[in-house]
């Protein structure tokens, strides 16, 4: 019982921590380009008022489904991770699965809101998505090897099994152990946020709004809310794997907070790659930094 | 009495024929019916007193004396049992090509029964002299009959004919003439008795004599020009009677000669087979098709004369020349090609069955001499062996070319050729009669997997597999014609294939399965090329098989070169590594079911290979299999970035089956219990859904009749079961959880952490990830995004279609839920067989390994209570969407002008290719083409000896009796 | 492959939770980028940091199915019509339309011309009308905030208006537009 109570309060403190981080963020941007920038509470408006439109359209099945499947694989990545080493009561689902199921399940989401953008029948979401896909499987490949190297110089799959390696103090985090490692899976981490130079996927100047382009009214609300829980989860799978995960829900929140900063920065001061430049830099700077700590690893 | 009736009544045919006036051709006719009928039931009647019919023993013989006085002076025939089957087999040919001759050269009957008894003395001739008149006789009635036949070119064939014949007659004169010199005697016998410089004399004139009327390699020429020249009537009568008759002349002729060590034969044999292979791969015309087959069975029988002895020897060199006599004869009778003869249905399997033959597939009789006979230069000759080997395969490719090139050729008009239909008939009497013969030899005991778990594990897959694909074979578009029953062939083959007890049984089964399967690829439309390369490739992967097989005596327990053959021979079957262009080409081509069952049932007959192999082995291990992991590794990655560029949703398939066989390879190149679970885990699980896939593809070809993207896309709302089907499938392969692609995954990386093969999982990973690229691709090219009007009549596939996919759609649901039933099965069982590592523990739905942990039934509960969850969000909070069509998009305020000028699909991953551009391309069909530009070279090298120029095969005769006798001398 | 179905007449809301959801509305306008006339590029300033509209929730959509505001941005070509019929129409309701500068009202500088919508309102139902040829960036931020106002108010029902009253609208259209192709009903 108390693990489903745990669960329910996961699931909706990580929405309202998604979507005040994302309002933040566009404070943040506004400020780096000398505007005042909206409300810290603007996501939740959005949210509201998108919620709350009066007509909605649907293009089919899988278009019906997509956010369904968005924000179910958004919340199978958030239960699979541990919040909060040392308080069990927070592991959630994470003894179902170790990192490599997290990885897969990770896809869960982004096929959904592939299959909604394909049915959607607008050519520029079937765009995006190809986009999407052909950067996702490069930056996958660098955050594997990072993954890789970390579990094996670990010996366990288990995030928990990683998070408590990392309690001896701040030296002992994987982002000082494995520094190449890591340096490749923060590469990655920032497509996978959608941060510039790799937001190929969601560019409003060519390809309206990417996948989500017919999305409207409600839909889009649950897919606002899937890509805040997915950020969520993504953020603190990259705390518990770098970072050293959190002993406590303050330093859970801090963490979270400055690694959600950091592709805000970066995104707001970098133009945008082309497709082919953004998958081929994937392919061999990041993987390059990550390989010498598996080498390290093997070796 | 009977002898004498068996030889002689076709002379008097002859005779009486001559004697009678012109103007009754019907009167002929009667009379030459007449006689060859008595002829052939007293031959048959002499071979059952021989007991011929039993082929272990050809040696019973009975002398026929006639005339006065001894030989050479009368005619001394000692007719064997071998002999009277090859009797038969004349006396058949001779009969039903009668009309033939009937309808062109109505005249031509006296030779033709002259021809018919020449051959029959020389059979049966015991004198050396004896033989010199039947061979005069025999040529002049062969240029006789080349001369009276209506062909454009056939005096260049009788001219060619009648050189050879001059020459063979001047050499061979001069051999009898130092026989009888040096013993006195002119007996076959008496050749033994010679001795010396003479013996070397009789030897080398001889042995050209007897090469050049075989027409082995190098002194091939003529008769490829006599084949190619003549006409088709009486190149068949010709190989059907006086060619089978030469043949096994030399046969009795060889081990008799004065030569020393009749080894030399079978190098001369070897290396013309290959040479002479290699120039066949050049040729065109049906007739110089035939010419090449005939020169590689003479070269058979050469190497059969230098390497065995005694009853073996009679036994392979009957089965082997009768046989191929007879498949040539059909392919005669039906004509040539190059003639743009009608064809549909039974015709094409007259035609396919004798080429079969040639080729030595099994269960038609050449292929068990040619088992038999290979066995035994693999356990005493091994450089002969591989170049013999060589040679086969060479032939087999330019049989099945020349066979697809035909097949295409279908129209309404049926063959109806009483010749070739019976010549079919025989051919496959003759194989259930061989068959059942060599019955004791096969071994269905099952012995080469011990683990009575992992047998039933494959039992189970190919029976099932088998089984799904049967309801939707009657769900066939247009052009495509019945291919159930070889499916079904295949299938049953696949299905026994575990319970092999020894190596000839495997292959037995092998042969069937995957030719079965080449024939039913042949129905589909349009298939010549995809034909063509699944034939040769399994040709290959077949040879390669068998000379593992043999090179390790029939057993399994092997290593070493073996070993190695075998595995290469299992890669080139799962299409890896280059080899997957037949994957590539057959799939699209197959008709129906059938790519559901290449792609998901029968690929795993390599899997069964590879574990057979390691399961023999004293480690429980592949040889190299770090390599093979590597191998695996590569072509997981090659063909799931391949399969993303793809154009074709058959195509897509095919090399995402590439793709994905390359884990099981991973898992199976580990040899440890992580590898192994996941190969087998994995195998269960593409059978399972590549199955679905491509039953999902026969729906879509059958209800929209194309597979390109570029016409296919929306189908989603015509065809919602085929597309559910499809996307569950899709989820599993691309290793989502919680469906079941992710445990094999899980299992393999698992695996290789174990071991420390990080750089392989690495790829593997990096393939896995790839992998989506086209699993959308496929979803998003076929069913979602724009309905083409093209395909707006289009409906649900049908229900022999849907009803498999679903059973294997539940499968899929049931193994990625509950994978511990198939676990708690599996661990126990490879735990018995003795691989190293730790097999992982299962803790009621948790799997444990050292490192990892699984709980899939967990995962299932939470992803499906979640998913439940929004349902039911999306249902209670009232809200209800307006449908509108896919046409109805913000398109800059715009309406859309047509479905199809805003469906993505052309080049879709073409920023993916851009990216790619830094490498090389490396095409596989570029090495491929560079291979065969290699051999074209090579066979347009001993091709020019070949010059079409009579001076020139003079030429050659004398050089290589010169070289002979250099040779020979040197070595004395 | 369009919808033929007419288009529902939204029932009237009122009470708390409408309150709430009108301040929701009214704090996050998206914005259609679509730009029908010389009006545009004043709209470019407002995203900048010296007037920064996102500071009030308002926020550029390139797509019509996700935005709330059609801006009809200066004088109206006939031939642009059609494509702003199916803009507005394909935005979700509640939707709103600020019509910018003087062609809008009554065509401006161009008031004789022969392919000048002259009074807007008789084709499309405008919430707000901003003044000016062009109004400034300033204006256009006013004009904004009365829209606000008048969502909170609960006063911003053109859309409901085009919806009730849309066999009035259509006849208006189609007789400026005589190459009539689109749908009659959209969604």
């Amino acid at each position: 019982m108390g693990n489903i109570v745990s669960i329910v309060l996961t699931i909706l403190g990580a929405l309202s921590w998604g979507l005040l981080l994302g309002g933040i963020s566009r404070t943040v941007t506004a400020r780096i380009h000398g505007r005042m920038g909206p409300r810290v509470t603007q996501n939740f408006i959005d949210m509201w008022k998108l919620f709350k439109k009066t007509s909605s359209i649907h293009h089919g099945g899988m278009f019906w489904m997509a956010p369904m499947f968005r924000i179910t694989g958004a919340i199978c990545v958030l239960l699979m991770v541990p919040l909060v080493i040392g308080n069990s009561i927070t592991y959630n689902m994470s003894f179902a699965g170790d990192i490599f199921l997290v990885i897969y399940i990770m896809f869960f989401g982004c096929l959904g809101m592939a299959l909604g953008a394909g049915n959607s029948g607008h050519p520029y979401a079937v765009i995006a998505v190809s986009r999407g896909l052909a950067q996702m499987s490069s930056y996958e490949l660098s955050f594997s090897i990072a993954v890789v190297a970390i579990a094996v110089g670990l010996k366990t799959f288990r995030i928990e099994g990683i998070v408590e390696a990392q309690q001896a103090g701040i030296l002992s985090w994987n982002i000082f152990r494995f520094p190449f490692a890591s340096a490749g899976a923060l590469i990655a981490f920032l497509p996978m946020q959608m941060a510039y130079p790799f937001g190929i996927v969601l560019a409003p100047q060519e390809i309206p709004i990417g996948p989500p382009t017919e999305y409207s009214s409600r839909f889009l609300s649950f897919m606002f809310s899937g890509r805040a829980l997915f950020g969520t989860a993504k953020l603190i799978l990259f705390v518990s794997l770098l970072f050293g995960g959190a002993s406590n829900w303050i330093s859970l929140l801090v963490k979270t907070f400055l690694l959600y900063m950091y592709p805000v920065v970066v995104s707001s001061v970098f133009p945008r790659f082309r497709t082919e430049q953004s998958i081929r830099f994937l392919w061999f700077v990041p993987t390059s930094l990550a390989l010498v700590d598996l080498i390290r690893v093997m070796l | 009495m009977v002898k004498a009736l068996a030889i002689f009544l076709p002379l008097l045919g002859a005779f009486i024929n001559a004697w009678l006036p012109g103007k009754s051709p019907k009167a002929s006719r009667v009379v030459s019916y007449l006689m060859l009928t008595a002829g052939l039931i007293a031959v048959i009647m002499l071979s059952i007193q021989l007991g011929a019919w039993n082929l272990r023993d050809l040696s019973d013989s009975v002398i026929l004396s006639t005339g006065v006085g001894s030989p050479p002076l009368s005619i001394n025939l000692e007719i064997t049992a071998g002999g009277t089957l090859a009797a038969i087999v004349m006396y058949a040919a001779t009969i039903f090509s009668l009309h033939r001759f009937a309808l062109t050269t109505p005249k031509s009957q006296p030779l033709i029964l002259a021809l018919l008894t020449a051959s029959l003395g020389l059979l049966f001739a015991t004198d050396i002299f004896n033989s010199f008149v039947f061979l005069e006789i025999g040529s002049i009635v062969t240029i006789g009959l080349t001369a009276a036949c209506k062909c454009g070119s056939r005096w260049e064939a009788a001219i060619k004919a009648a050189l050879v014949s001059g020459l063979v007659t001047i050499l061979y004169l001069l051999a009898v003439a130092v026989l009888y010199r040096s013993t006195g005697m002119l007996t076959l016998a008496a050749l033994g008795n010679v001795s010396g410089a003479s013996a070397v004399i009789v030897a080398i004139l001889l042995l050209t004599v007897i090469v050049t009327e075989i027409k082995a390699f190098p002194l091939t020429g003529w008769g490829l020009d006599f084949y190619q020249g003549t006409s088709s009537i009486v190149a068949g009568l010709y190989s059907a009677t006086w060619s089978l008759a030469v043949l096994l002349w030399a046969a009795k002729v060889l081990p008799l000669l004065p030569i020393g060590n009749p080894i030399i034969y079978a190098w001369i044999g070897a290396a013309g087979l290959v040479f002479s292979q290699l120039a066949g791969l050049r040729a065109s015309s049906s007739g110089r098709i035939m010419g090449y087959s005939t020169s590689a069975y003479a070269s058979l029988l050469l190497v059969a004369a230098g390497t065995t002895t005694g009853a073996f020897y009679t036994q392979t060199v009957i089965v082997l020349m009768i046989f191929s006599s007879i498949a040539k004869f059909s392919l005669f009778m039906l004509g040539n090609p190059e003639k743009k003869d009608q064809w549909s249905g039974f015709g094409t399997l007259l035609f396919l069955v004798p080429i079969l033959l040639l080729a030595g597939i099994p269960p038609l009789p050449i292929f068990w001499a040619k088992f038999a006979f290979l066995a035994h230069l693999a356990s005493g000759f091994p450089v002969i062996f591989y170049a013999v080997l060589a040679g086969l395969l060479l032939e087999a490719v330019y049989l099945f070319r020349f066979w697809s090139a035909r097949s295409e050729k279908t129209g309404e008009k049926s063959a109806k050729r009483p010749s070739a239909v019976a010549a079919v008939l025989l051919m496959l009497l003759a194989s259930v009669w061989i068959t059942r013969m060599s019955w004791g030899a096969l071994d269905f005991s099952g012995s080469i997997i011990e683990s009575a778990g992992l047998r039933n594990i494959f039992h189970g897959l190919f029976a099932i597999g088998t089984l799904l694909c049967l309801p939707g074979v009657f769900n066939r578009i247009g052009r495509e014609k019945s291919y159930w029953f070889w499916l079904l062939i295949s299938g049953a083959a696949l299905t026994i294939l575990p319970a092999a007890g020894n190596g000839l049984t495997f292959y037995l089964l092998w042969e069937i399965s995957a030719f079965a399967a080449v024939i039913g690829v042949s129905k589909g439309t349009a298939a010549s090329k995809g034909t063509f390369w699944y034939a040769v490739f399994a040709s290959l992967s077949g040879y390669l098989l068998l000379g593992g097989i043999l090179l390790s005596k029939g057993s399994f327990a092997m290593a070493g070169v073996p070993a190695v053959l075998i595995t290469i021979a299992a890669l080139v079957k799962m299409g890896q590594f280059g080899t997957h262009l037949w994957n590539v080409r057959t799939y699209p081509a197959a008709p129906g079911t059938l790519p559901a069952f290449l792609s998901g049932t029968s690929s795993k007959a390599a899997v069964l290979l590879l574990v057979a192999v390691a399961v023999n082995s004293s480690s429980a291990s592949l040889p190299w299999g770090r390599v093979i992991a590597w191998i695996g590794a590569l072509t997981a990655l090659g063909g799931a970035i391949l399969a993303a560029l793809a154009p074709d949703y058959k195509k897509m398939l095919a090399h995402a089956s590439v793709s994905q066989l390359g884990y099981i390879l991973m898992g199976l190149g580990l040899a440890s219990i992580l590898g192994w679970t996941a190969a087998i885990y994995h195998t269960i699980h593409h059978l399972i859904f590549k199955m679905a896939l491509f039953l999902g593809a026969a729906g879509v070809l059958y209800r929209t009749g194309t597979t390109e993207f570029n016409n296919l896309g929306g189908l989603v709302k015509k065809m919602p079961w085929t597309f559910a089907f499809t996307l569950i499938s899709v989820i599993s392969f691309a290793s989502i959880p919680p469906l079941a692609g992710f445990g094999s995954k899980w299992l393999l990386y698992n695996g290789l952490i174990e071991q420390g093969w990080l750089p392989v999982l690495i790829v593997g990973m990096f393939a896995s990830v790839v992998a989506f690229l086209y699993s959308f691709r496929l979803l998003h090219g076929v069913f979602l995004g724009q309905l083409s009007p093209k395909n707006a009549h289009a409906k649900e596939a049908p229900l022999p279609l849907l009803i498999p996919q679903a059973l294997l759609a539940m499968a899929i649901m049931v193994l990625g839920f509950k994978p511990t039933i198939l676990l708690n099965f599996l661990v126990p069982v490879l735990e018995k067989i003795g691989l190293s590592g730790l097999a992982p523990v299962i803790q009621g739905d948790m799997v444990l390994t050292t490192m990892g942990t699984w709980n899939a039934w967990m995962v299932g509960l939470m992803v499906m209570g979640l998913f439940g969850f929004a349902f039911v969000f999306y249902w209670i909070s009232g809200h209800k969407p307006k449908y509108v069509g896919q046409l109805d998009i913000g398109f800059a305020g715009e309406m859309p002008p047509s479905a199809d000028e805003v469906h993505y699909s052309n080049n879709f991953f073409r920023p993916y290719q851009r990216a790619l551009s830094f490498l090389p391309k490396i095409h596989a069909q570029k090495i491929f083409s560079g291979v065969n530009k290699t051999f074209n070279m090579l066979g347009d090298g001993v091709r020019a000896l070949f010059t079409g120029d009579g001076r020139t095969y003079l030429a050659h005769s004398l050089i290589f009796l010169l070289l002979l006798f250099v040779f020979l001398n040197g070595g004395m | 492959m369009y919808c033929n179905q007419r288009p529902e007449k939204p029932g009237v809301k009122k009470g708390m939770l409408e309150k709430i959801n009108n301040m929701a509305r009214a704090n996050s306008l998206w914005v259609t980028a679509y730009g029908t006339g010389c009006g545009a590029i004043e709209l470019r300033p407002l995203g900048t940091s010296r007037f920064d509209m996102e500071r009030f929730g308002i926020a550029m959509r390139p797509t019509p199915r996700q935005a709330d505001v059609l801006i009809i941005s200066g004088y109206l070509a006939t031939k642009t019509l059609k494509r702003v019929i199916r803009v507005y129409e394909q935005i979700q309701d509640p939707k709103y339309i600020i019509a910018l500068g003087s062609c809008t009202i009554n065509g401006g500088m161009y008031f004789d011309s022969y392919n000048t919508l002259n009074v807007l309102d008789k084709y499309l139902p405008v919430d707000v009308y901003v003044m000016g040829c062009m109004p400034r960036p300033e204006a256009v931020i006013d004009g904004f905030s009365l829209l606000m106002q008048k969502i909170k108010d609960g006063r911003a029902q053109g859309w409901k208006h085009y919806k009730e009253n849309l066999d009035y609208y259509r006849e208006n259209q189609k007789k400026i537009i005589t190459d009539w192709d689109l749908p009659d009903y959209n969604w």
